[in-house]
């Protein structure tokens, strides 16, 4: 139900903030901005849509389509936007998952070689952390390109068949999220460290390396994976500069070809599509979640 | 349409020498003495946005004809003196009163999907370009005054007007009038957007949305225009057409070989790849209208000529151009691209002034200085709206405009830069609500002055946009155009455009600023790559790889 | 004793914190040999729970830990590699920590806590996933859990607090190491549930394991050590066998530590003086007369209360049908175990919670039923003090802002802090105290602050949740003295909570016990603890540990 909620305000919000942006959203199947196409041309376009009629009739029209699950077709694109958002998923979910596991991994190898105590190896991974989650996605891109690919020649920058041509876009999503995580993750690792039970755990002559892997990761990786649904959200989002500096098709990428020229139902269409999988991805880790807590299973003692 | 030699040599010269001084700086430059050799595919990336639909027909933007060059073909061509030349059309006649041309087919050429090229193949498509439902905007605008297509025989299409169009071949050699299969046509839009068919030495096979369109050899191509390298197919196997909107990623990507031509290079990776033996420059300015800053003359302060004048005498644009392009693009002072045979042009009128600007002002009775140092008549500031699309101005071309800025702010113009997202601009414009812009046009041709320039050309399309910027109403410069467009008289047509732009500059209506840049870049091992002379888009029917 | 001496040697054994600033214990020196059951006995800071987890090199992260000599089972734990401190920890030694909800992993299951160290220590058993599972289930069945297969498989927030204390014994003792370290085992524990447990070990140090227990409870120490150690500020003060220290020891603190459990000490007898037998005598005795006349009319009373929690399937009822009646000058003892309701009917007199049936009466006018507006005015009427005085203040408030901000509203500004003043001088606090604040407090204080704080109105009844469980034996016995001295001068009404029957003994008139949210039994107090007549009360009675010598109870030792 309140999924339910969320989608319907997306669209809604999308629905009038499109409408208020300056931009004549009938030139998007004009050819663009700027079109000069002929005065029936341009009548039928505005039939065909209906831009015709008063706003609150557009709106009605509009969810109405929308609880019909039909989400129309693309004014620009002359496909439905069903079409374009399957051909365009695909892409920024490969990124954003990958990107999710390395983000991970990333943060996981790092909370772990802090944890020994060390203070420089803290203070160090601390700033490593900080500064990671800090990185604008562009700028992150730019250098990775620069250095691995111009200079190093290790990865192909824009290759997009190929599974190196992943690496690239892949960690420039990933490193600000591991930032992020292995922040959070630090803090739980060493609060479980320093818990009663780990205190039982050695008594009973666990090692250390038992006692982190054993005991504290599990606790360390709680937040973070609570953390793990809005970090898919941001994925999203930053997929459109990624999608866009390493050339790769997705969602951000028609996103921001739909915003340019106004094209209404496929901006619509993305923007629930990333609402959905926001969703989804909540339940998902609220599943997990339960799975790794038992504290939280429905039902407990 | 005998061409004039002076500019447009230079065209054809700069695109060579370029090539050549290029591949000279370095130390061993490649000998291209083993001839063309057969195979291989060649991948272009381009940063321009992908286009919506593949038939030029639609819409009509460049990155559409970038595209369209590889497999639709059109019937006539320009050659780099900027002479009209055969293509799909043999040869042409026109009626001393200019209302009826008739264009006489090249034989046996047949579309890939072989329909053959005929005169009701013209004719279908110039009703294509003319239905609604295709909504055409450049084809159409083009053909505005073709009442009607008939097909005299087989291979004569006769071309009814009503009104003279001293344009008509001009028009008609841009990619955005090609010429496509009707049956091709026929399959509707949908299908016709995804891959449509025509006389070119590519086929479209597969278009990948956000990806790239494989193009494929047509071993059957035989329609070659005039002055191509050779007749016959290409020599390439098939071209991958990328899109790689960040300029930073596409140079990468020519550097590390994934690409083998880019288009779209700014200036500062243009100066990057001078210091480079693996790569080779190609500039090929857009024709039409040069890039140029429009005063609006319809609305305050600028409906004042005195202090458009002061304007344009405040900002030093040659040290603007220098600094910020680096060498990789020369300042211009006419309407008119430097390919453009007809360009006229008067350095004199933009001369870096400071002091007279400031005169001028005085006399416009802005004579007073507020607080901020901005000049005041009657309490209020001489502000300058300034809207400028992201979408179309590169980075250095924003901080040109930035730059200018300051130049007039010290002689006391505010001048407000509004940095607009595409669409935006286009409101912002279609609702006056601007002092100054820079919008560039793309026609081959000096009849985009009359688009421009004629008075006509302030009232908006049926869309909102309107063309003439300048908001020039000037019945002289409306004599001149509409002459020049009537004349079937080569010699006196250019003349009378040569007059009409002397009045535009004279009227201070532009600050002209330099040719619209189109710079390519390519690898060594690309050779006889071409830009076409018409939009000056890049043709690899005689390209071939080493 | 076997004749290679004691299991566990420590002689002059030196922790400190901090790079060596703050001493939390200073040449303690102490053995346990085999098969005997030795108990550190201290309040909070004595340094007794760090003593004895340096014993297994565990002392704490940053601690200095230098002793003449610190042995188990013969190794020297202070020089020993890693290897081998885990070779004894949990195969010497085991650890068994207070509160098994925290000191078991809650993220694994009971099994796996279990198991591990069978298979750190690679004991018989251990050997295989299968063979640790049938011998985690017979450590279970050993520690008195039934059901182990099921319950091996849960995690320790579904088995009930007495099973998670086993189960973590288990965990201590499944590599069957010789001594077992018990810190605080039973604490956050029901009275009937602490007994369980203490059976437990009491079984596991007849059946040869040697024990170090440490607490703070001398009940509990009474039923299973042979010898006592008794701590205070990182030293050891007194030591020898139980008899002896139970009875009063040599040092005077010992004796103040005995005299300090009120179990058994009759209402008034000050907790917390210097003993002197000529003026041990009650003030007051327990059939109600007092110094201060009180009237027989109830200040607070209830009739029929209920309570329920939820909707549907998760509701659980709090309170059934409670019935009672606290007169001016009068202590009502509200006993019951965690989870009886116990906090919920203090909630409902004070009007912070609605009842679902019944009502509360204040002064005679109705209290619960009206809107809040309307009782407003006579919320000062009624004051509550709680047990948590960690968290009862606003952290950045000073003292003088927390008495100043529970003050009538009609106390003139100028009045406040001299009426502050007078406020913490009623509790025995100096003004001194007035600008700092409560978090540098000790606990006693801080309890004296809340009880301060709770008269600043000037109630007349007072609703007392466990005013002292969370603090030293010593400390609290001063701020019972306090308590029943304020009322005795004032004249106020108590309803005094808690599950600790001998302070509940203590301090009230009348008691009443509570039961899975019903008043099960009430009367005199007296009359209550010696001839109870409901079964329950029986049972929690039995279970109470107490000290040799405690007057008149000899014939309910269960």
């Amino acid at each position: 139900m309140r999924a339910f909620i969320v989608l319907w305000a997306s669209a809604t919000l999308v629905f009038f903030i499109t409408r208020l942006v300056p931009g004549d959203p009938a030139e998007a199947a004009l050819g663009g901005p700027g079109s000069q196409a002929s005065e029936e041309a341009v009548e039928a376009v505005r039939r065909q849509f209906g831009f015709d009629q008063p706003l609150v009739v557009q709106y009605g029209i509009a969810m109405l389509s929308l609880l019909r699950l039909d989400l129309g077709s693309s004014y620009a694109l002359r496909q439905p936007v069903a079409t374009i958002l399957l051909d365009a998923v695909p892409g920024t979910l490969v990124l954003a998952v990958l990107a999710l596991l390395v983000a991970w991994i990333l943060a996981i190898g790092l909370t772990l070689a802090q944890s020994q105590g060390s203070r420089i190896a803290a203070r160090i991974g601390d700033t490593l952390e900080i500064v990671a989650s800090a990185l604008p996605h562009f700028w992150l891109a730019t250098i990775l390109i620069a250095v691995f690919s111009t200079a190093l020649s290790w990865f192909p920058p824009v290759s997009t068949g190929t599974p190196t041509g992943l690496v690239l876009p892949v960690v420039t999503l990933a490193v600000p999220i591991a930032g992020f995580l292995a922040q959070v993750m630090r803090g739980s690792l060493q609060e479980a460290l320093d818990a009663p039970f780990a205190t039982s755990a050695l008594a009973r002559g666990e090692t250390r390396v038992g006692l982190r892997v054993r005991h504290a990761l599990r606790h360390a990786a709680l937040p973070a994976l609570g953390l793990s649904a809005w970090a898919f959200g941001y994925l999203i989002g930053g997929a459109v500069v990624v999608e866009t500096i390493f050339a790769r098709p997705g969602l951000g990428r028609t996103l921001l070809s739909a915003i340019t020229v106004r094209d209404i139902p496929v901006v619509t269409g993305v923007v629930l599509v990333s609402a959905l999988v926001y969703v989804i991805l909540t339940l998902v880790t609220d599943a997990v979640t339960r799975l790794v807590d038992p504290r939280t299973a429905v039902g407990g003692r | 349409m005998r061409p004039q030699l002076s500019r447009s040599s230079a065209v054809l010269a700069t695109a060579v020498i370029s090539a050549l001084a290029l591949s000279a700086c370095s130390s061993d430059p490649e000998p291209a003495a083993t001839g063309p050799t057969e195979g291989g595919t060649l991948t272009y990336a381009s940063g321009d946005a992908e286009p919506t639909c593949l038939d030029p027909h639609v819409g009509g933007n460049y990155p559409q004809a970038l595209l369209a060059t590889q497999f639709l073909e059109s019937l006539v061509s320009r050659d780099a003196d900027g002479a009209i030349i055969p293509w799909l059309a043999d040869s042409w006649t026109v009626s001393d009163d200019g209302l009826t041309w008739e264009f006489a087919l090249a034989d046996g050429v047949t579309f890939t999907d072989g329909t053959p090229l005929d005169a009701d193949a013209v004719a279908a498509n110039i009703a294509h370009l003319q239905d609604p439902a295709t909504q055409s905007s450049t084809g159409y605008l083009a053909v505005e005054k073709v009442t009607s297509v008939e097909a005299v025989d087989d291979l004569t299409a006769r071309f009814t007007l009503s009104e003279p169009d001293s344009a008509l071949l001009e028009s008609l050699s841009q990619p955005w009038l090609a010429i496509e299969s009707p049956a091709g046509l026929e399959r509707g839009i949908e299908e016709n957007c995804e891959s449509p068919i025509g006389t070119g030495p590519f086929v479209v096979e597969s278009w990948t949305k956000q990806d790239r369109v494989t193009l494929v050899r047509n071993d059957d191509y035989t329609s070659a225009p005039a002055d191509a390298g050779h007749d016959g197919s290409a020599y390439l196997d098939g071209i991958e057409w990328r899109f790689i909107p960040d300029s930073a990623s596409r140079y990468a990507a020519l550097q590390s070989g994934e690409v083998d031509v880019i288009d779209n290079v700014q200036p500062d990776v243009l100066v990057q790849a001078e210091g480079s033996d693996s790569l080779v420059e190609l500039d090929a300015p857009r024709p039409g209208a040069t890039n140029r800053l429009e005063l609006n003359s319809g609305t305050a302060p600028f409906d004042d000529v005195n202090v458009r004048e002061a304007f344009i005498r405040s900002v030093n644009v040659d040290d603007a151009v220098s600094s910020l392009f680096q060498g990789t693009a020369e300042r211009s002072s006419s309407p008119l691209a430097s390919v453009e045979p007809a360009a006229y042009s008067d350095e004199s009128l933009f001369s870096f002034d400071p002091e007279a600007a400031g005169d001028l002002l005085d006399e416009a009775g802005w004579s007073e200085t507020d607080a901020d140092g901005f000049r005041t008549k009657d309490g209020e500031r001489l502000t300058l709206t300034f809207p400028v699309s992201t979408n179309q101005s590169i980075p250095a071309e924003i901080s040109l405009f930035e730059q200018l800025q300051a130049n007039a702010a010290e002689v006391g113009f505010d001048v407000q830069l509004e940095l607009l997202d595409l669409a935006s601009w286009y409101e912002a414009l279609g609702a006056n609500e601007y002092d100054l812009v820079s919008a560039p046009y793309t026609k081959v041709g000096p009849d985009v002055l009359r688009i421009l320039y004629h008075s006509d050309g302030i009232t908006p399309a049926p869309s909102g946009y309107f063309a003439n910027h300048a908001q020039v109403d000037d019945p002289a410069i409306d004599t001149l155009l509409d002459e020049a467009s009537a004349t079937v008289d080569d010699a006196e047509r250019t003349s009378l455009y040569e007059e009409a732009q002397a009045d535009v500059l004279e009227g201070f209506y532009i600050l002209p600023l330099y040719d619209q840049q189109n710079h390519f870049l390519l690898s060594t091992d690309v050779h006889d790559a071409r830009a076409l002379g018409t939009v000056s888009t890049p043709s690899f029917a005689d390209a071939w790889l080493s | 004793m076997t004749a290679a001496g004691p299991l566990l040697r420590i002689d002059g054994l030196d922790v400190s914190f901090d790079g060596g600033r703050t001493r939390v214990v200073r040449g303690v020196s102490l053995s346990v040999s085999e098969g005997e059951c030795v108990a550190i006995v201290g309040e909070s800071g004595s340094g007794k729970s760090v003593t004895a987890r340096s014993v297994l090199g565990l002392a704490g992260t940053g601690a200095t830990v230098t002793a003449d000599r610190l042995e188990l089972a013969g190794v020297d734990v202070l020089t020993a590699d890693e290897r081998a401190l885990r070779r004894l920890r949990g195969g010497e030694a085991g650890l068994v920590s207070q509160d098994a909800l925290v000191s078991l992993d809650p993220l694994r299951r009971i099994a796996a806590e279990v198991g591990d160290p069978l298979r750190l220590h690679r004991r018989a058993g251990g050997a295989t996933r299968s063979d640790r599972t049938i011998a985690v289930e017979e450590l279970l069945e050993r520690v008195g859990i039934p059901r182990p297969e099921l319950r091996a498989r849960q995690y320790p927030h579904e088995l009930s607090g007495g099973l998670r204390q086993r189960a973590l014994i288990a965990s201590a003792i499944a590599a069957s190491p010789r001594l077992l370290i018990a810190d605080e085992p039973t604490t956050a524990l029901d009275m009937t549930v602490q007994a369980g447990i203490l059976r437990l070990l009491g079984d596991l140090r007849d059946a040869g394991s040697s024990l170090l227990l440490i607490s703070h409870d001398l009940g509990v120490v009474s039923r299973l050590a042979d010898r006592v150690i008794v701590m205070r500020a990182g030293e050891v003060v007194d030591q020898g066998t139980a008899e002896t220290m139970l009875a009063g020891g040599r040092h005077p603190y010992t004796t103040a530590l005995v005299r300090a459990v009120p179990a058994g000490v009759p209402r008034g007898t000050p907790l917390s003086a210097p003993p002197s037998p000529a003026i041990a005598q009650p003030t007051s005795d327990r059939d109600g007369s007092t110094t201060v006349a009180t009237s027989p009319w109830p200040l607070i009373e209830a009739d029929g209360l209920a309570k329920t929690f939820g909707r549907g399937d998760d509701a659980t009822v709090a309170v059934r049908a409670a019935d009672l009646a606290v007169a001016a000058g009068e202590t009502l003892g509200i006993v019951g175990e965690s989870g009886s309701g116990k906090t919920t009917l203090a909630r409902l007199l004070l009007a912070l919670a609605t009842p679902d049936r019944g009502e509360v009466r204040l002064d005679g006018e109705p209290w619960s039923g009206v809107s809040e507006r309307r009782r407003r005015s006579r919320r000062r009427l009624v004051g509550s003090v709680a047990q948590d005085t960690s968290s009862a203040f606003d952290p950045r408030a000073s003292v003088a802002g927390v008495l100043i901000d529970a003050l009538p509203s009609e106390t003139v500004a100028s009045a406040r802090r001299s009426t502050a003043t007078r406020l913490l001088a009623d509790v025995a606090l100096g003004p001194e105290l007035l600008d700092r604040s409560p978090s540098t407090l000790s606990g006693g204080q801080r309890q004296r602050v809340a009880i301060a704080r709770a008269l600043a109105a000037g109630p007349r009844v007072l609703v007392l949740d466990e005013p002292v469980s969370a603090l030293d034996a010593t400390v609290a016995a001063g701020v019972l003295d306090l308590l029943d001295d304020l009322q005795r001068r004032r004249g106020l009404a108590y309803v005094f909570i808690s599950h600790d029957l001998g302070v509940v003994r203590h301090m009230s008139d009348r008691v009443a016990v509570m039961h899975e949210g019903e008043i099960v039994e009430t009367g005199p107090v007296e009359t209550v603890f010696r001839a109870p007549r409901h079964p329950y009360t029986r049972r929690l009675l039995a279970d109470v540990p107490r000290l040799p010598g405690q007057d008149g109870e000899a014939g309910q030792d269960g």
